[in-house]
């Protein structure tokens, strides 16, 4: 099992590069939430070769743990009167040209060697540069707090997978699998502290 | 008995009673306070790994909690600085309680300060990075509130906290796993560039606070000021203690010199930028940065008199700082807002808020007979040996902070709206005069904070011997 997955990590990568589609193109957030729930499959993939099945498995249920917050989150804001699609400032092709770029960018840091850590395998290091990348993308393009937050949920994605692949202790595991339940709770909190009609009109401001 | 957990397993007690309280804020505040300035006397004051008894009970406070393979230790190192958050900490709690927060204010706040006395005991300390994160996530709720919709305040804080936090992690690992020493300079650079931006962050310098201008705007400045002054004084206590593990850092020649210059140019940066801003808020946060400026200009200096003055002034400049926010809000609460057009004439209806308001910005100035200036005073000797440029800076601060005094000073005198003339009520009054008091006292007796600044330095051995 954990041979095949180790075998395979292009599947995850391929899955990473769709999540961070659906999460740069896809207006409505539910649909997001789901991307962003594949992106916490496909990282939990890409890291069961460097680190034990346990410690991916609470990076796993962290991940969901933070779809469903925000989930639950979704669904408190629809019953409130709040839209269920995320308003972008940009158009759809826009986006879809920038991420296109910048996963292109993304490959070719890879690629050039320029970013040398010690990863015994460099296929997880290619998932956390597009990662990194999608995740700034993201923070840089949205000015919405859900749209932002999902970003750096993403950026940290990519950070982690780098970060545990240096350090793979378990103090290091539990605490930025508290930072990703974190950021979930505060958007959830920034959603629902400010009633959708009144957090519409201010983003028009 | 461990002491870190007994610590946060109290504090966590605390927050939770508050959190109960929550709808009464004066209470919920003065309890948390309370409780948070007796654990802070007994992290000063414990006998640490030391046997006694206590009624006829052999009793033994242990300093190391192990937690997931990292430890939380309060040695000499950190009691000191973990007792001054604390410390700090009820008193902004008090100050808090009058100053419009929100109902959660004193139980995060409450949070916050385990959070960050967590971090400040967690070994090696550059993972403390992440609870710095979560820090900054518990000040956003804190800062955002129906009545302060601060979305992109929060964002923004998050953002260079999430940056902070990568820049120090793998500052981190570099230091552990590649090893830093002074034979190694390319990866020493890379380690002290990664290291700066954390600080940067964490200690608001330009361009790293911008999420202060936003901030200003949209949320209530009490809280903005609140936040900002923890984390500047934790970044500051993370760099005194960087300096003091790295010996390769404090080797590096320029280090020290890069210090002083981005103090410097925080005091120049926030001056020029204090010029044109029509919201007293705002003017609070560029004061809080070129108060700090000064700050890492004594840090900067390099000697063991310029990390004891940088010291001094962390524990000096705050009661200046809350003084001057808490009655900011009270304005805000007869004016209904901090722009200019509005301040003007706020004296003729509260005008004991304006004189406190311009006592608190006279003491972060760190004018004569306030608590910042014996420091700054101090400073500009060992200054003149090394950069007659940071003098001119210090002078600098003071000219401007006068201007903007004088500024401040007739426009909440100018024109007369006698429409509603407003006081404070009792606790208000006596917050106030202690404040103001405090002020003086530290003015003229700055050797009060002198066994704080000793206690510290048995723990800062390399720097502060």
């Amino acid at each position: 099992m954990i041979e095949f997955l180790t075998n395979w990590l292009e599947i995850p990568i391929l899955g990473v590069v769709a999540a961070g589609g659906i999460l740069i193109l896809v207006h409505d957030r539910v649909k997001g939430i789901a991307g962003l729930t594949v992106q916490y499959g496909c990282v939990a993939w890409l890291l069961t070769g460097i680190v034990p099945l346990q410690v991916v498995g609470i990076k796993l249920f962290a991940g969901l743990l933070t779809a469903l917050i925000l989930f639950s989150t979704q669904r408190t804001r629809a019953s409130l009167g709040g839209s269920s699609l995320a308003e972008f400032e940009t158009g759809r092709s826009f986006r879809a040209i920038a991420y296109f770029l910048i996963m292109i960018a993304s490959y070719g840091i890879f690629s050039s060697g320029w970013l040398s850590l010690p990863i015994s395998n460099e296929r997880l290091l290619l998932g956390a540069i597009l990662l990194v990348g999608s995740g700034l993308l993201q923070v840089g393009i949205f000015q919405q707090p859900y749209s932002i937050g999902l970003g750096l949920i993403t950026l940290i994605s990519g950070f982690e997978i780098l970060y545990t692949g240096l350090e793979p202790s378990l103090a290091m595991v539990a605490l930025l699998a508290a930072v990703h339940v974190g950021l979930a709770l505060v958007i959830s909190y920034m959603e629902l502290i400010v009633p959708p009609s009144r957090t519409n009109a201010g983003e028009a401001e | 008995m461990n002491v870190p957990l007994l610590i946060i397993l109290l504090s966590v007690l605390i927050s939770l009673i508050t959190a109960v309280n929550r709808t009464r804020p004066r209470a919920s505040a003065w309890i948390g306070a309370g409780g948070l300035l007796l654990l802070g006397l007994f992290i000063w004051l414990a006998p640490l790994e030391e046997a006694f008894n206590l009624a006829g009970i052999a009793l033994k406070f242990t300093n190391q909690f192990n937690i997931l393979g990292r430890a939380l230790v309060l040695d000499d190192t950190t009691r000191g600085f973990v007792g001054f958050i604390y410390a700090a900490s009820a008193f902004l709690l008090i100050a808090g309680s009058n100053a419009n927060t929100n109902r959660l204010f004193t139980p995060l706040g409450v949070f916050m300060c385990i959070i960050l006395a967590s971090a400040l005991m967690m070994k090696p300390f550059v993972y403390a990075a992440i609870l710095i994160e979560i820090s900054a996530m518990v000040a956003v709720v804190m800062l955002v509130a129906p009545e302060y919709p601060a979305r992109r305040t929060a964002m923004r804080l998050i953002f260079v906290f999430t940056l902070a936090m990568m820049a120090i992690l793998t500052a981190g690992w570099m230091l552990d796993v590649v090893g830093v020493t002074g034979a190694t300079p390319g990866t020493a650079r890379w380690t002290t560039g990664l290291l700066a931006i954390g600080m940067a962050v964490m200690l608001a310098v330009p361009p790293f606070h911008y999420w202060l201008s936003a901030a200003a705007d949209e949320s209530n400045p009490f809280v903005v000021a609140a936040f900002l002054l923890l984390s500047q004084t934790i970044g500051l206590f993370f760099l005194l203690r960087f300096l003091d593990t790295y010996e390769w850092l404090r080797a590096q020649p320029e280090i020290f010199s890069a210090i002083r210059t981005a103090g410097m140019g925080m005091v120049w940066f926030s001056g020029i930028m204090s010029l044109g801003q029509r919201r007293l808020a705002r003017i609070i946060m560029y004061g809080m940065i070129a108060d700090l400026g000064i700050l890492l200009m004594a840090v900067g200096l390099g000697s063991e008199g310029g990390f004891a003055l940088a010291l001094q002034m962390t524990a000096a400049r705050v009661p200046g700082i809350v003084l001057w926010v808490a009655s900011l809000t009270y304005l805000i609460r007869v004016v209904g807002d901090d722009l200019v057009d509005r301040l003007e004439g706020a004296a003729h209806r509260h005008k004991y808020g304006a004189i406190f308001m311009l006592i608190g910005m006279s003491a972060s100035f760190g004018f004569p007979f306030s608590a910042t200036f014996p420091s700054r005073w101090a400073m500009l000797e060992p200054m003149a040996g090394i950069d007659r440029f940071g003098i001119l800076t210090i002078m600098f601060g003071w000219v401007f902070g006068g201007a903007i005094l004088l500024r401040w000073f007739v426009l909440l005198w100018r024109s007369e709206k006698r429409d509603r003339s407003e006081g404070f009520v009792i606790g208000q009054w006596a917050f106030m005069i202690g404040c103001a008091a405090l002020i003086l006292l530290l003015g003229m007796f700055p050797q009060i904070v002198l066994p704080w600044v000793r206690q510290v330095g048995d723990g800062l051995q390399q720097i502060l011997p």
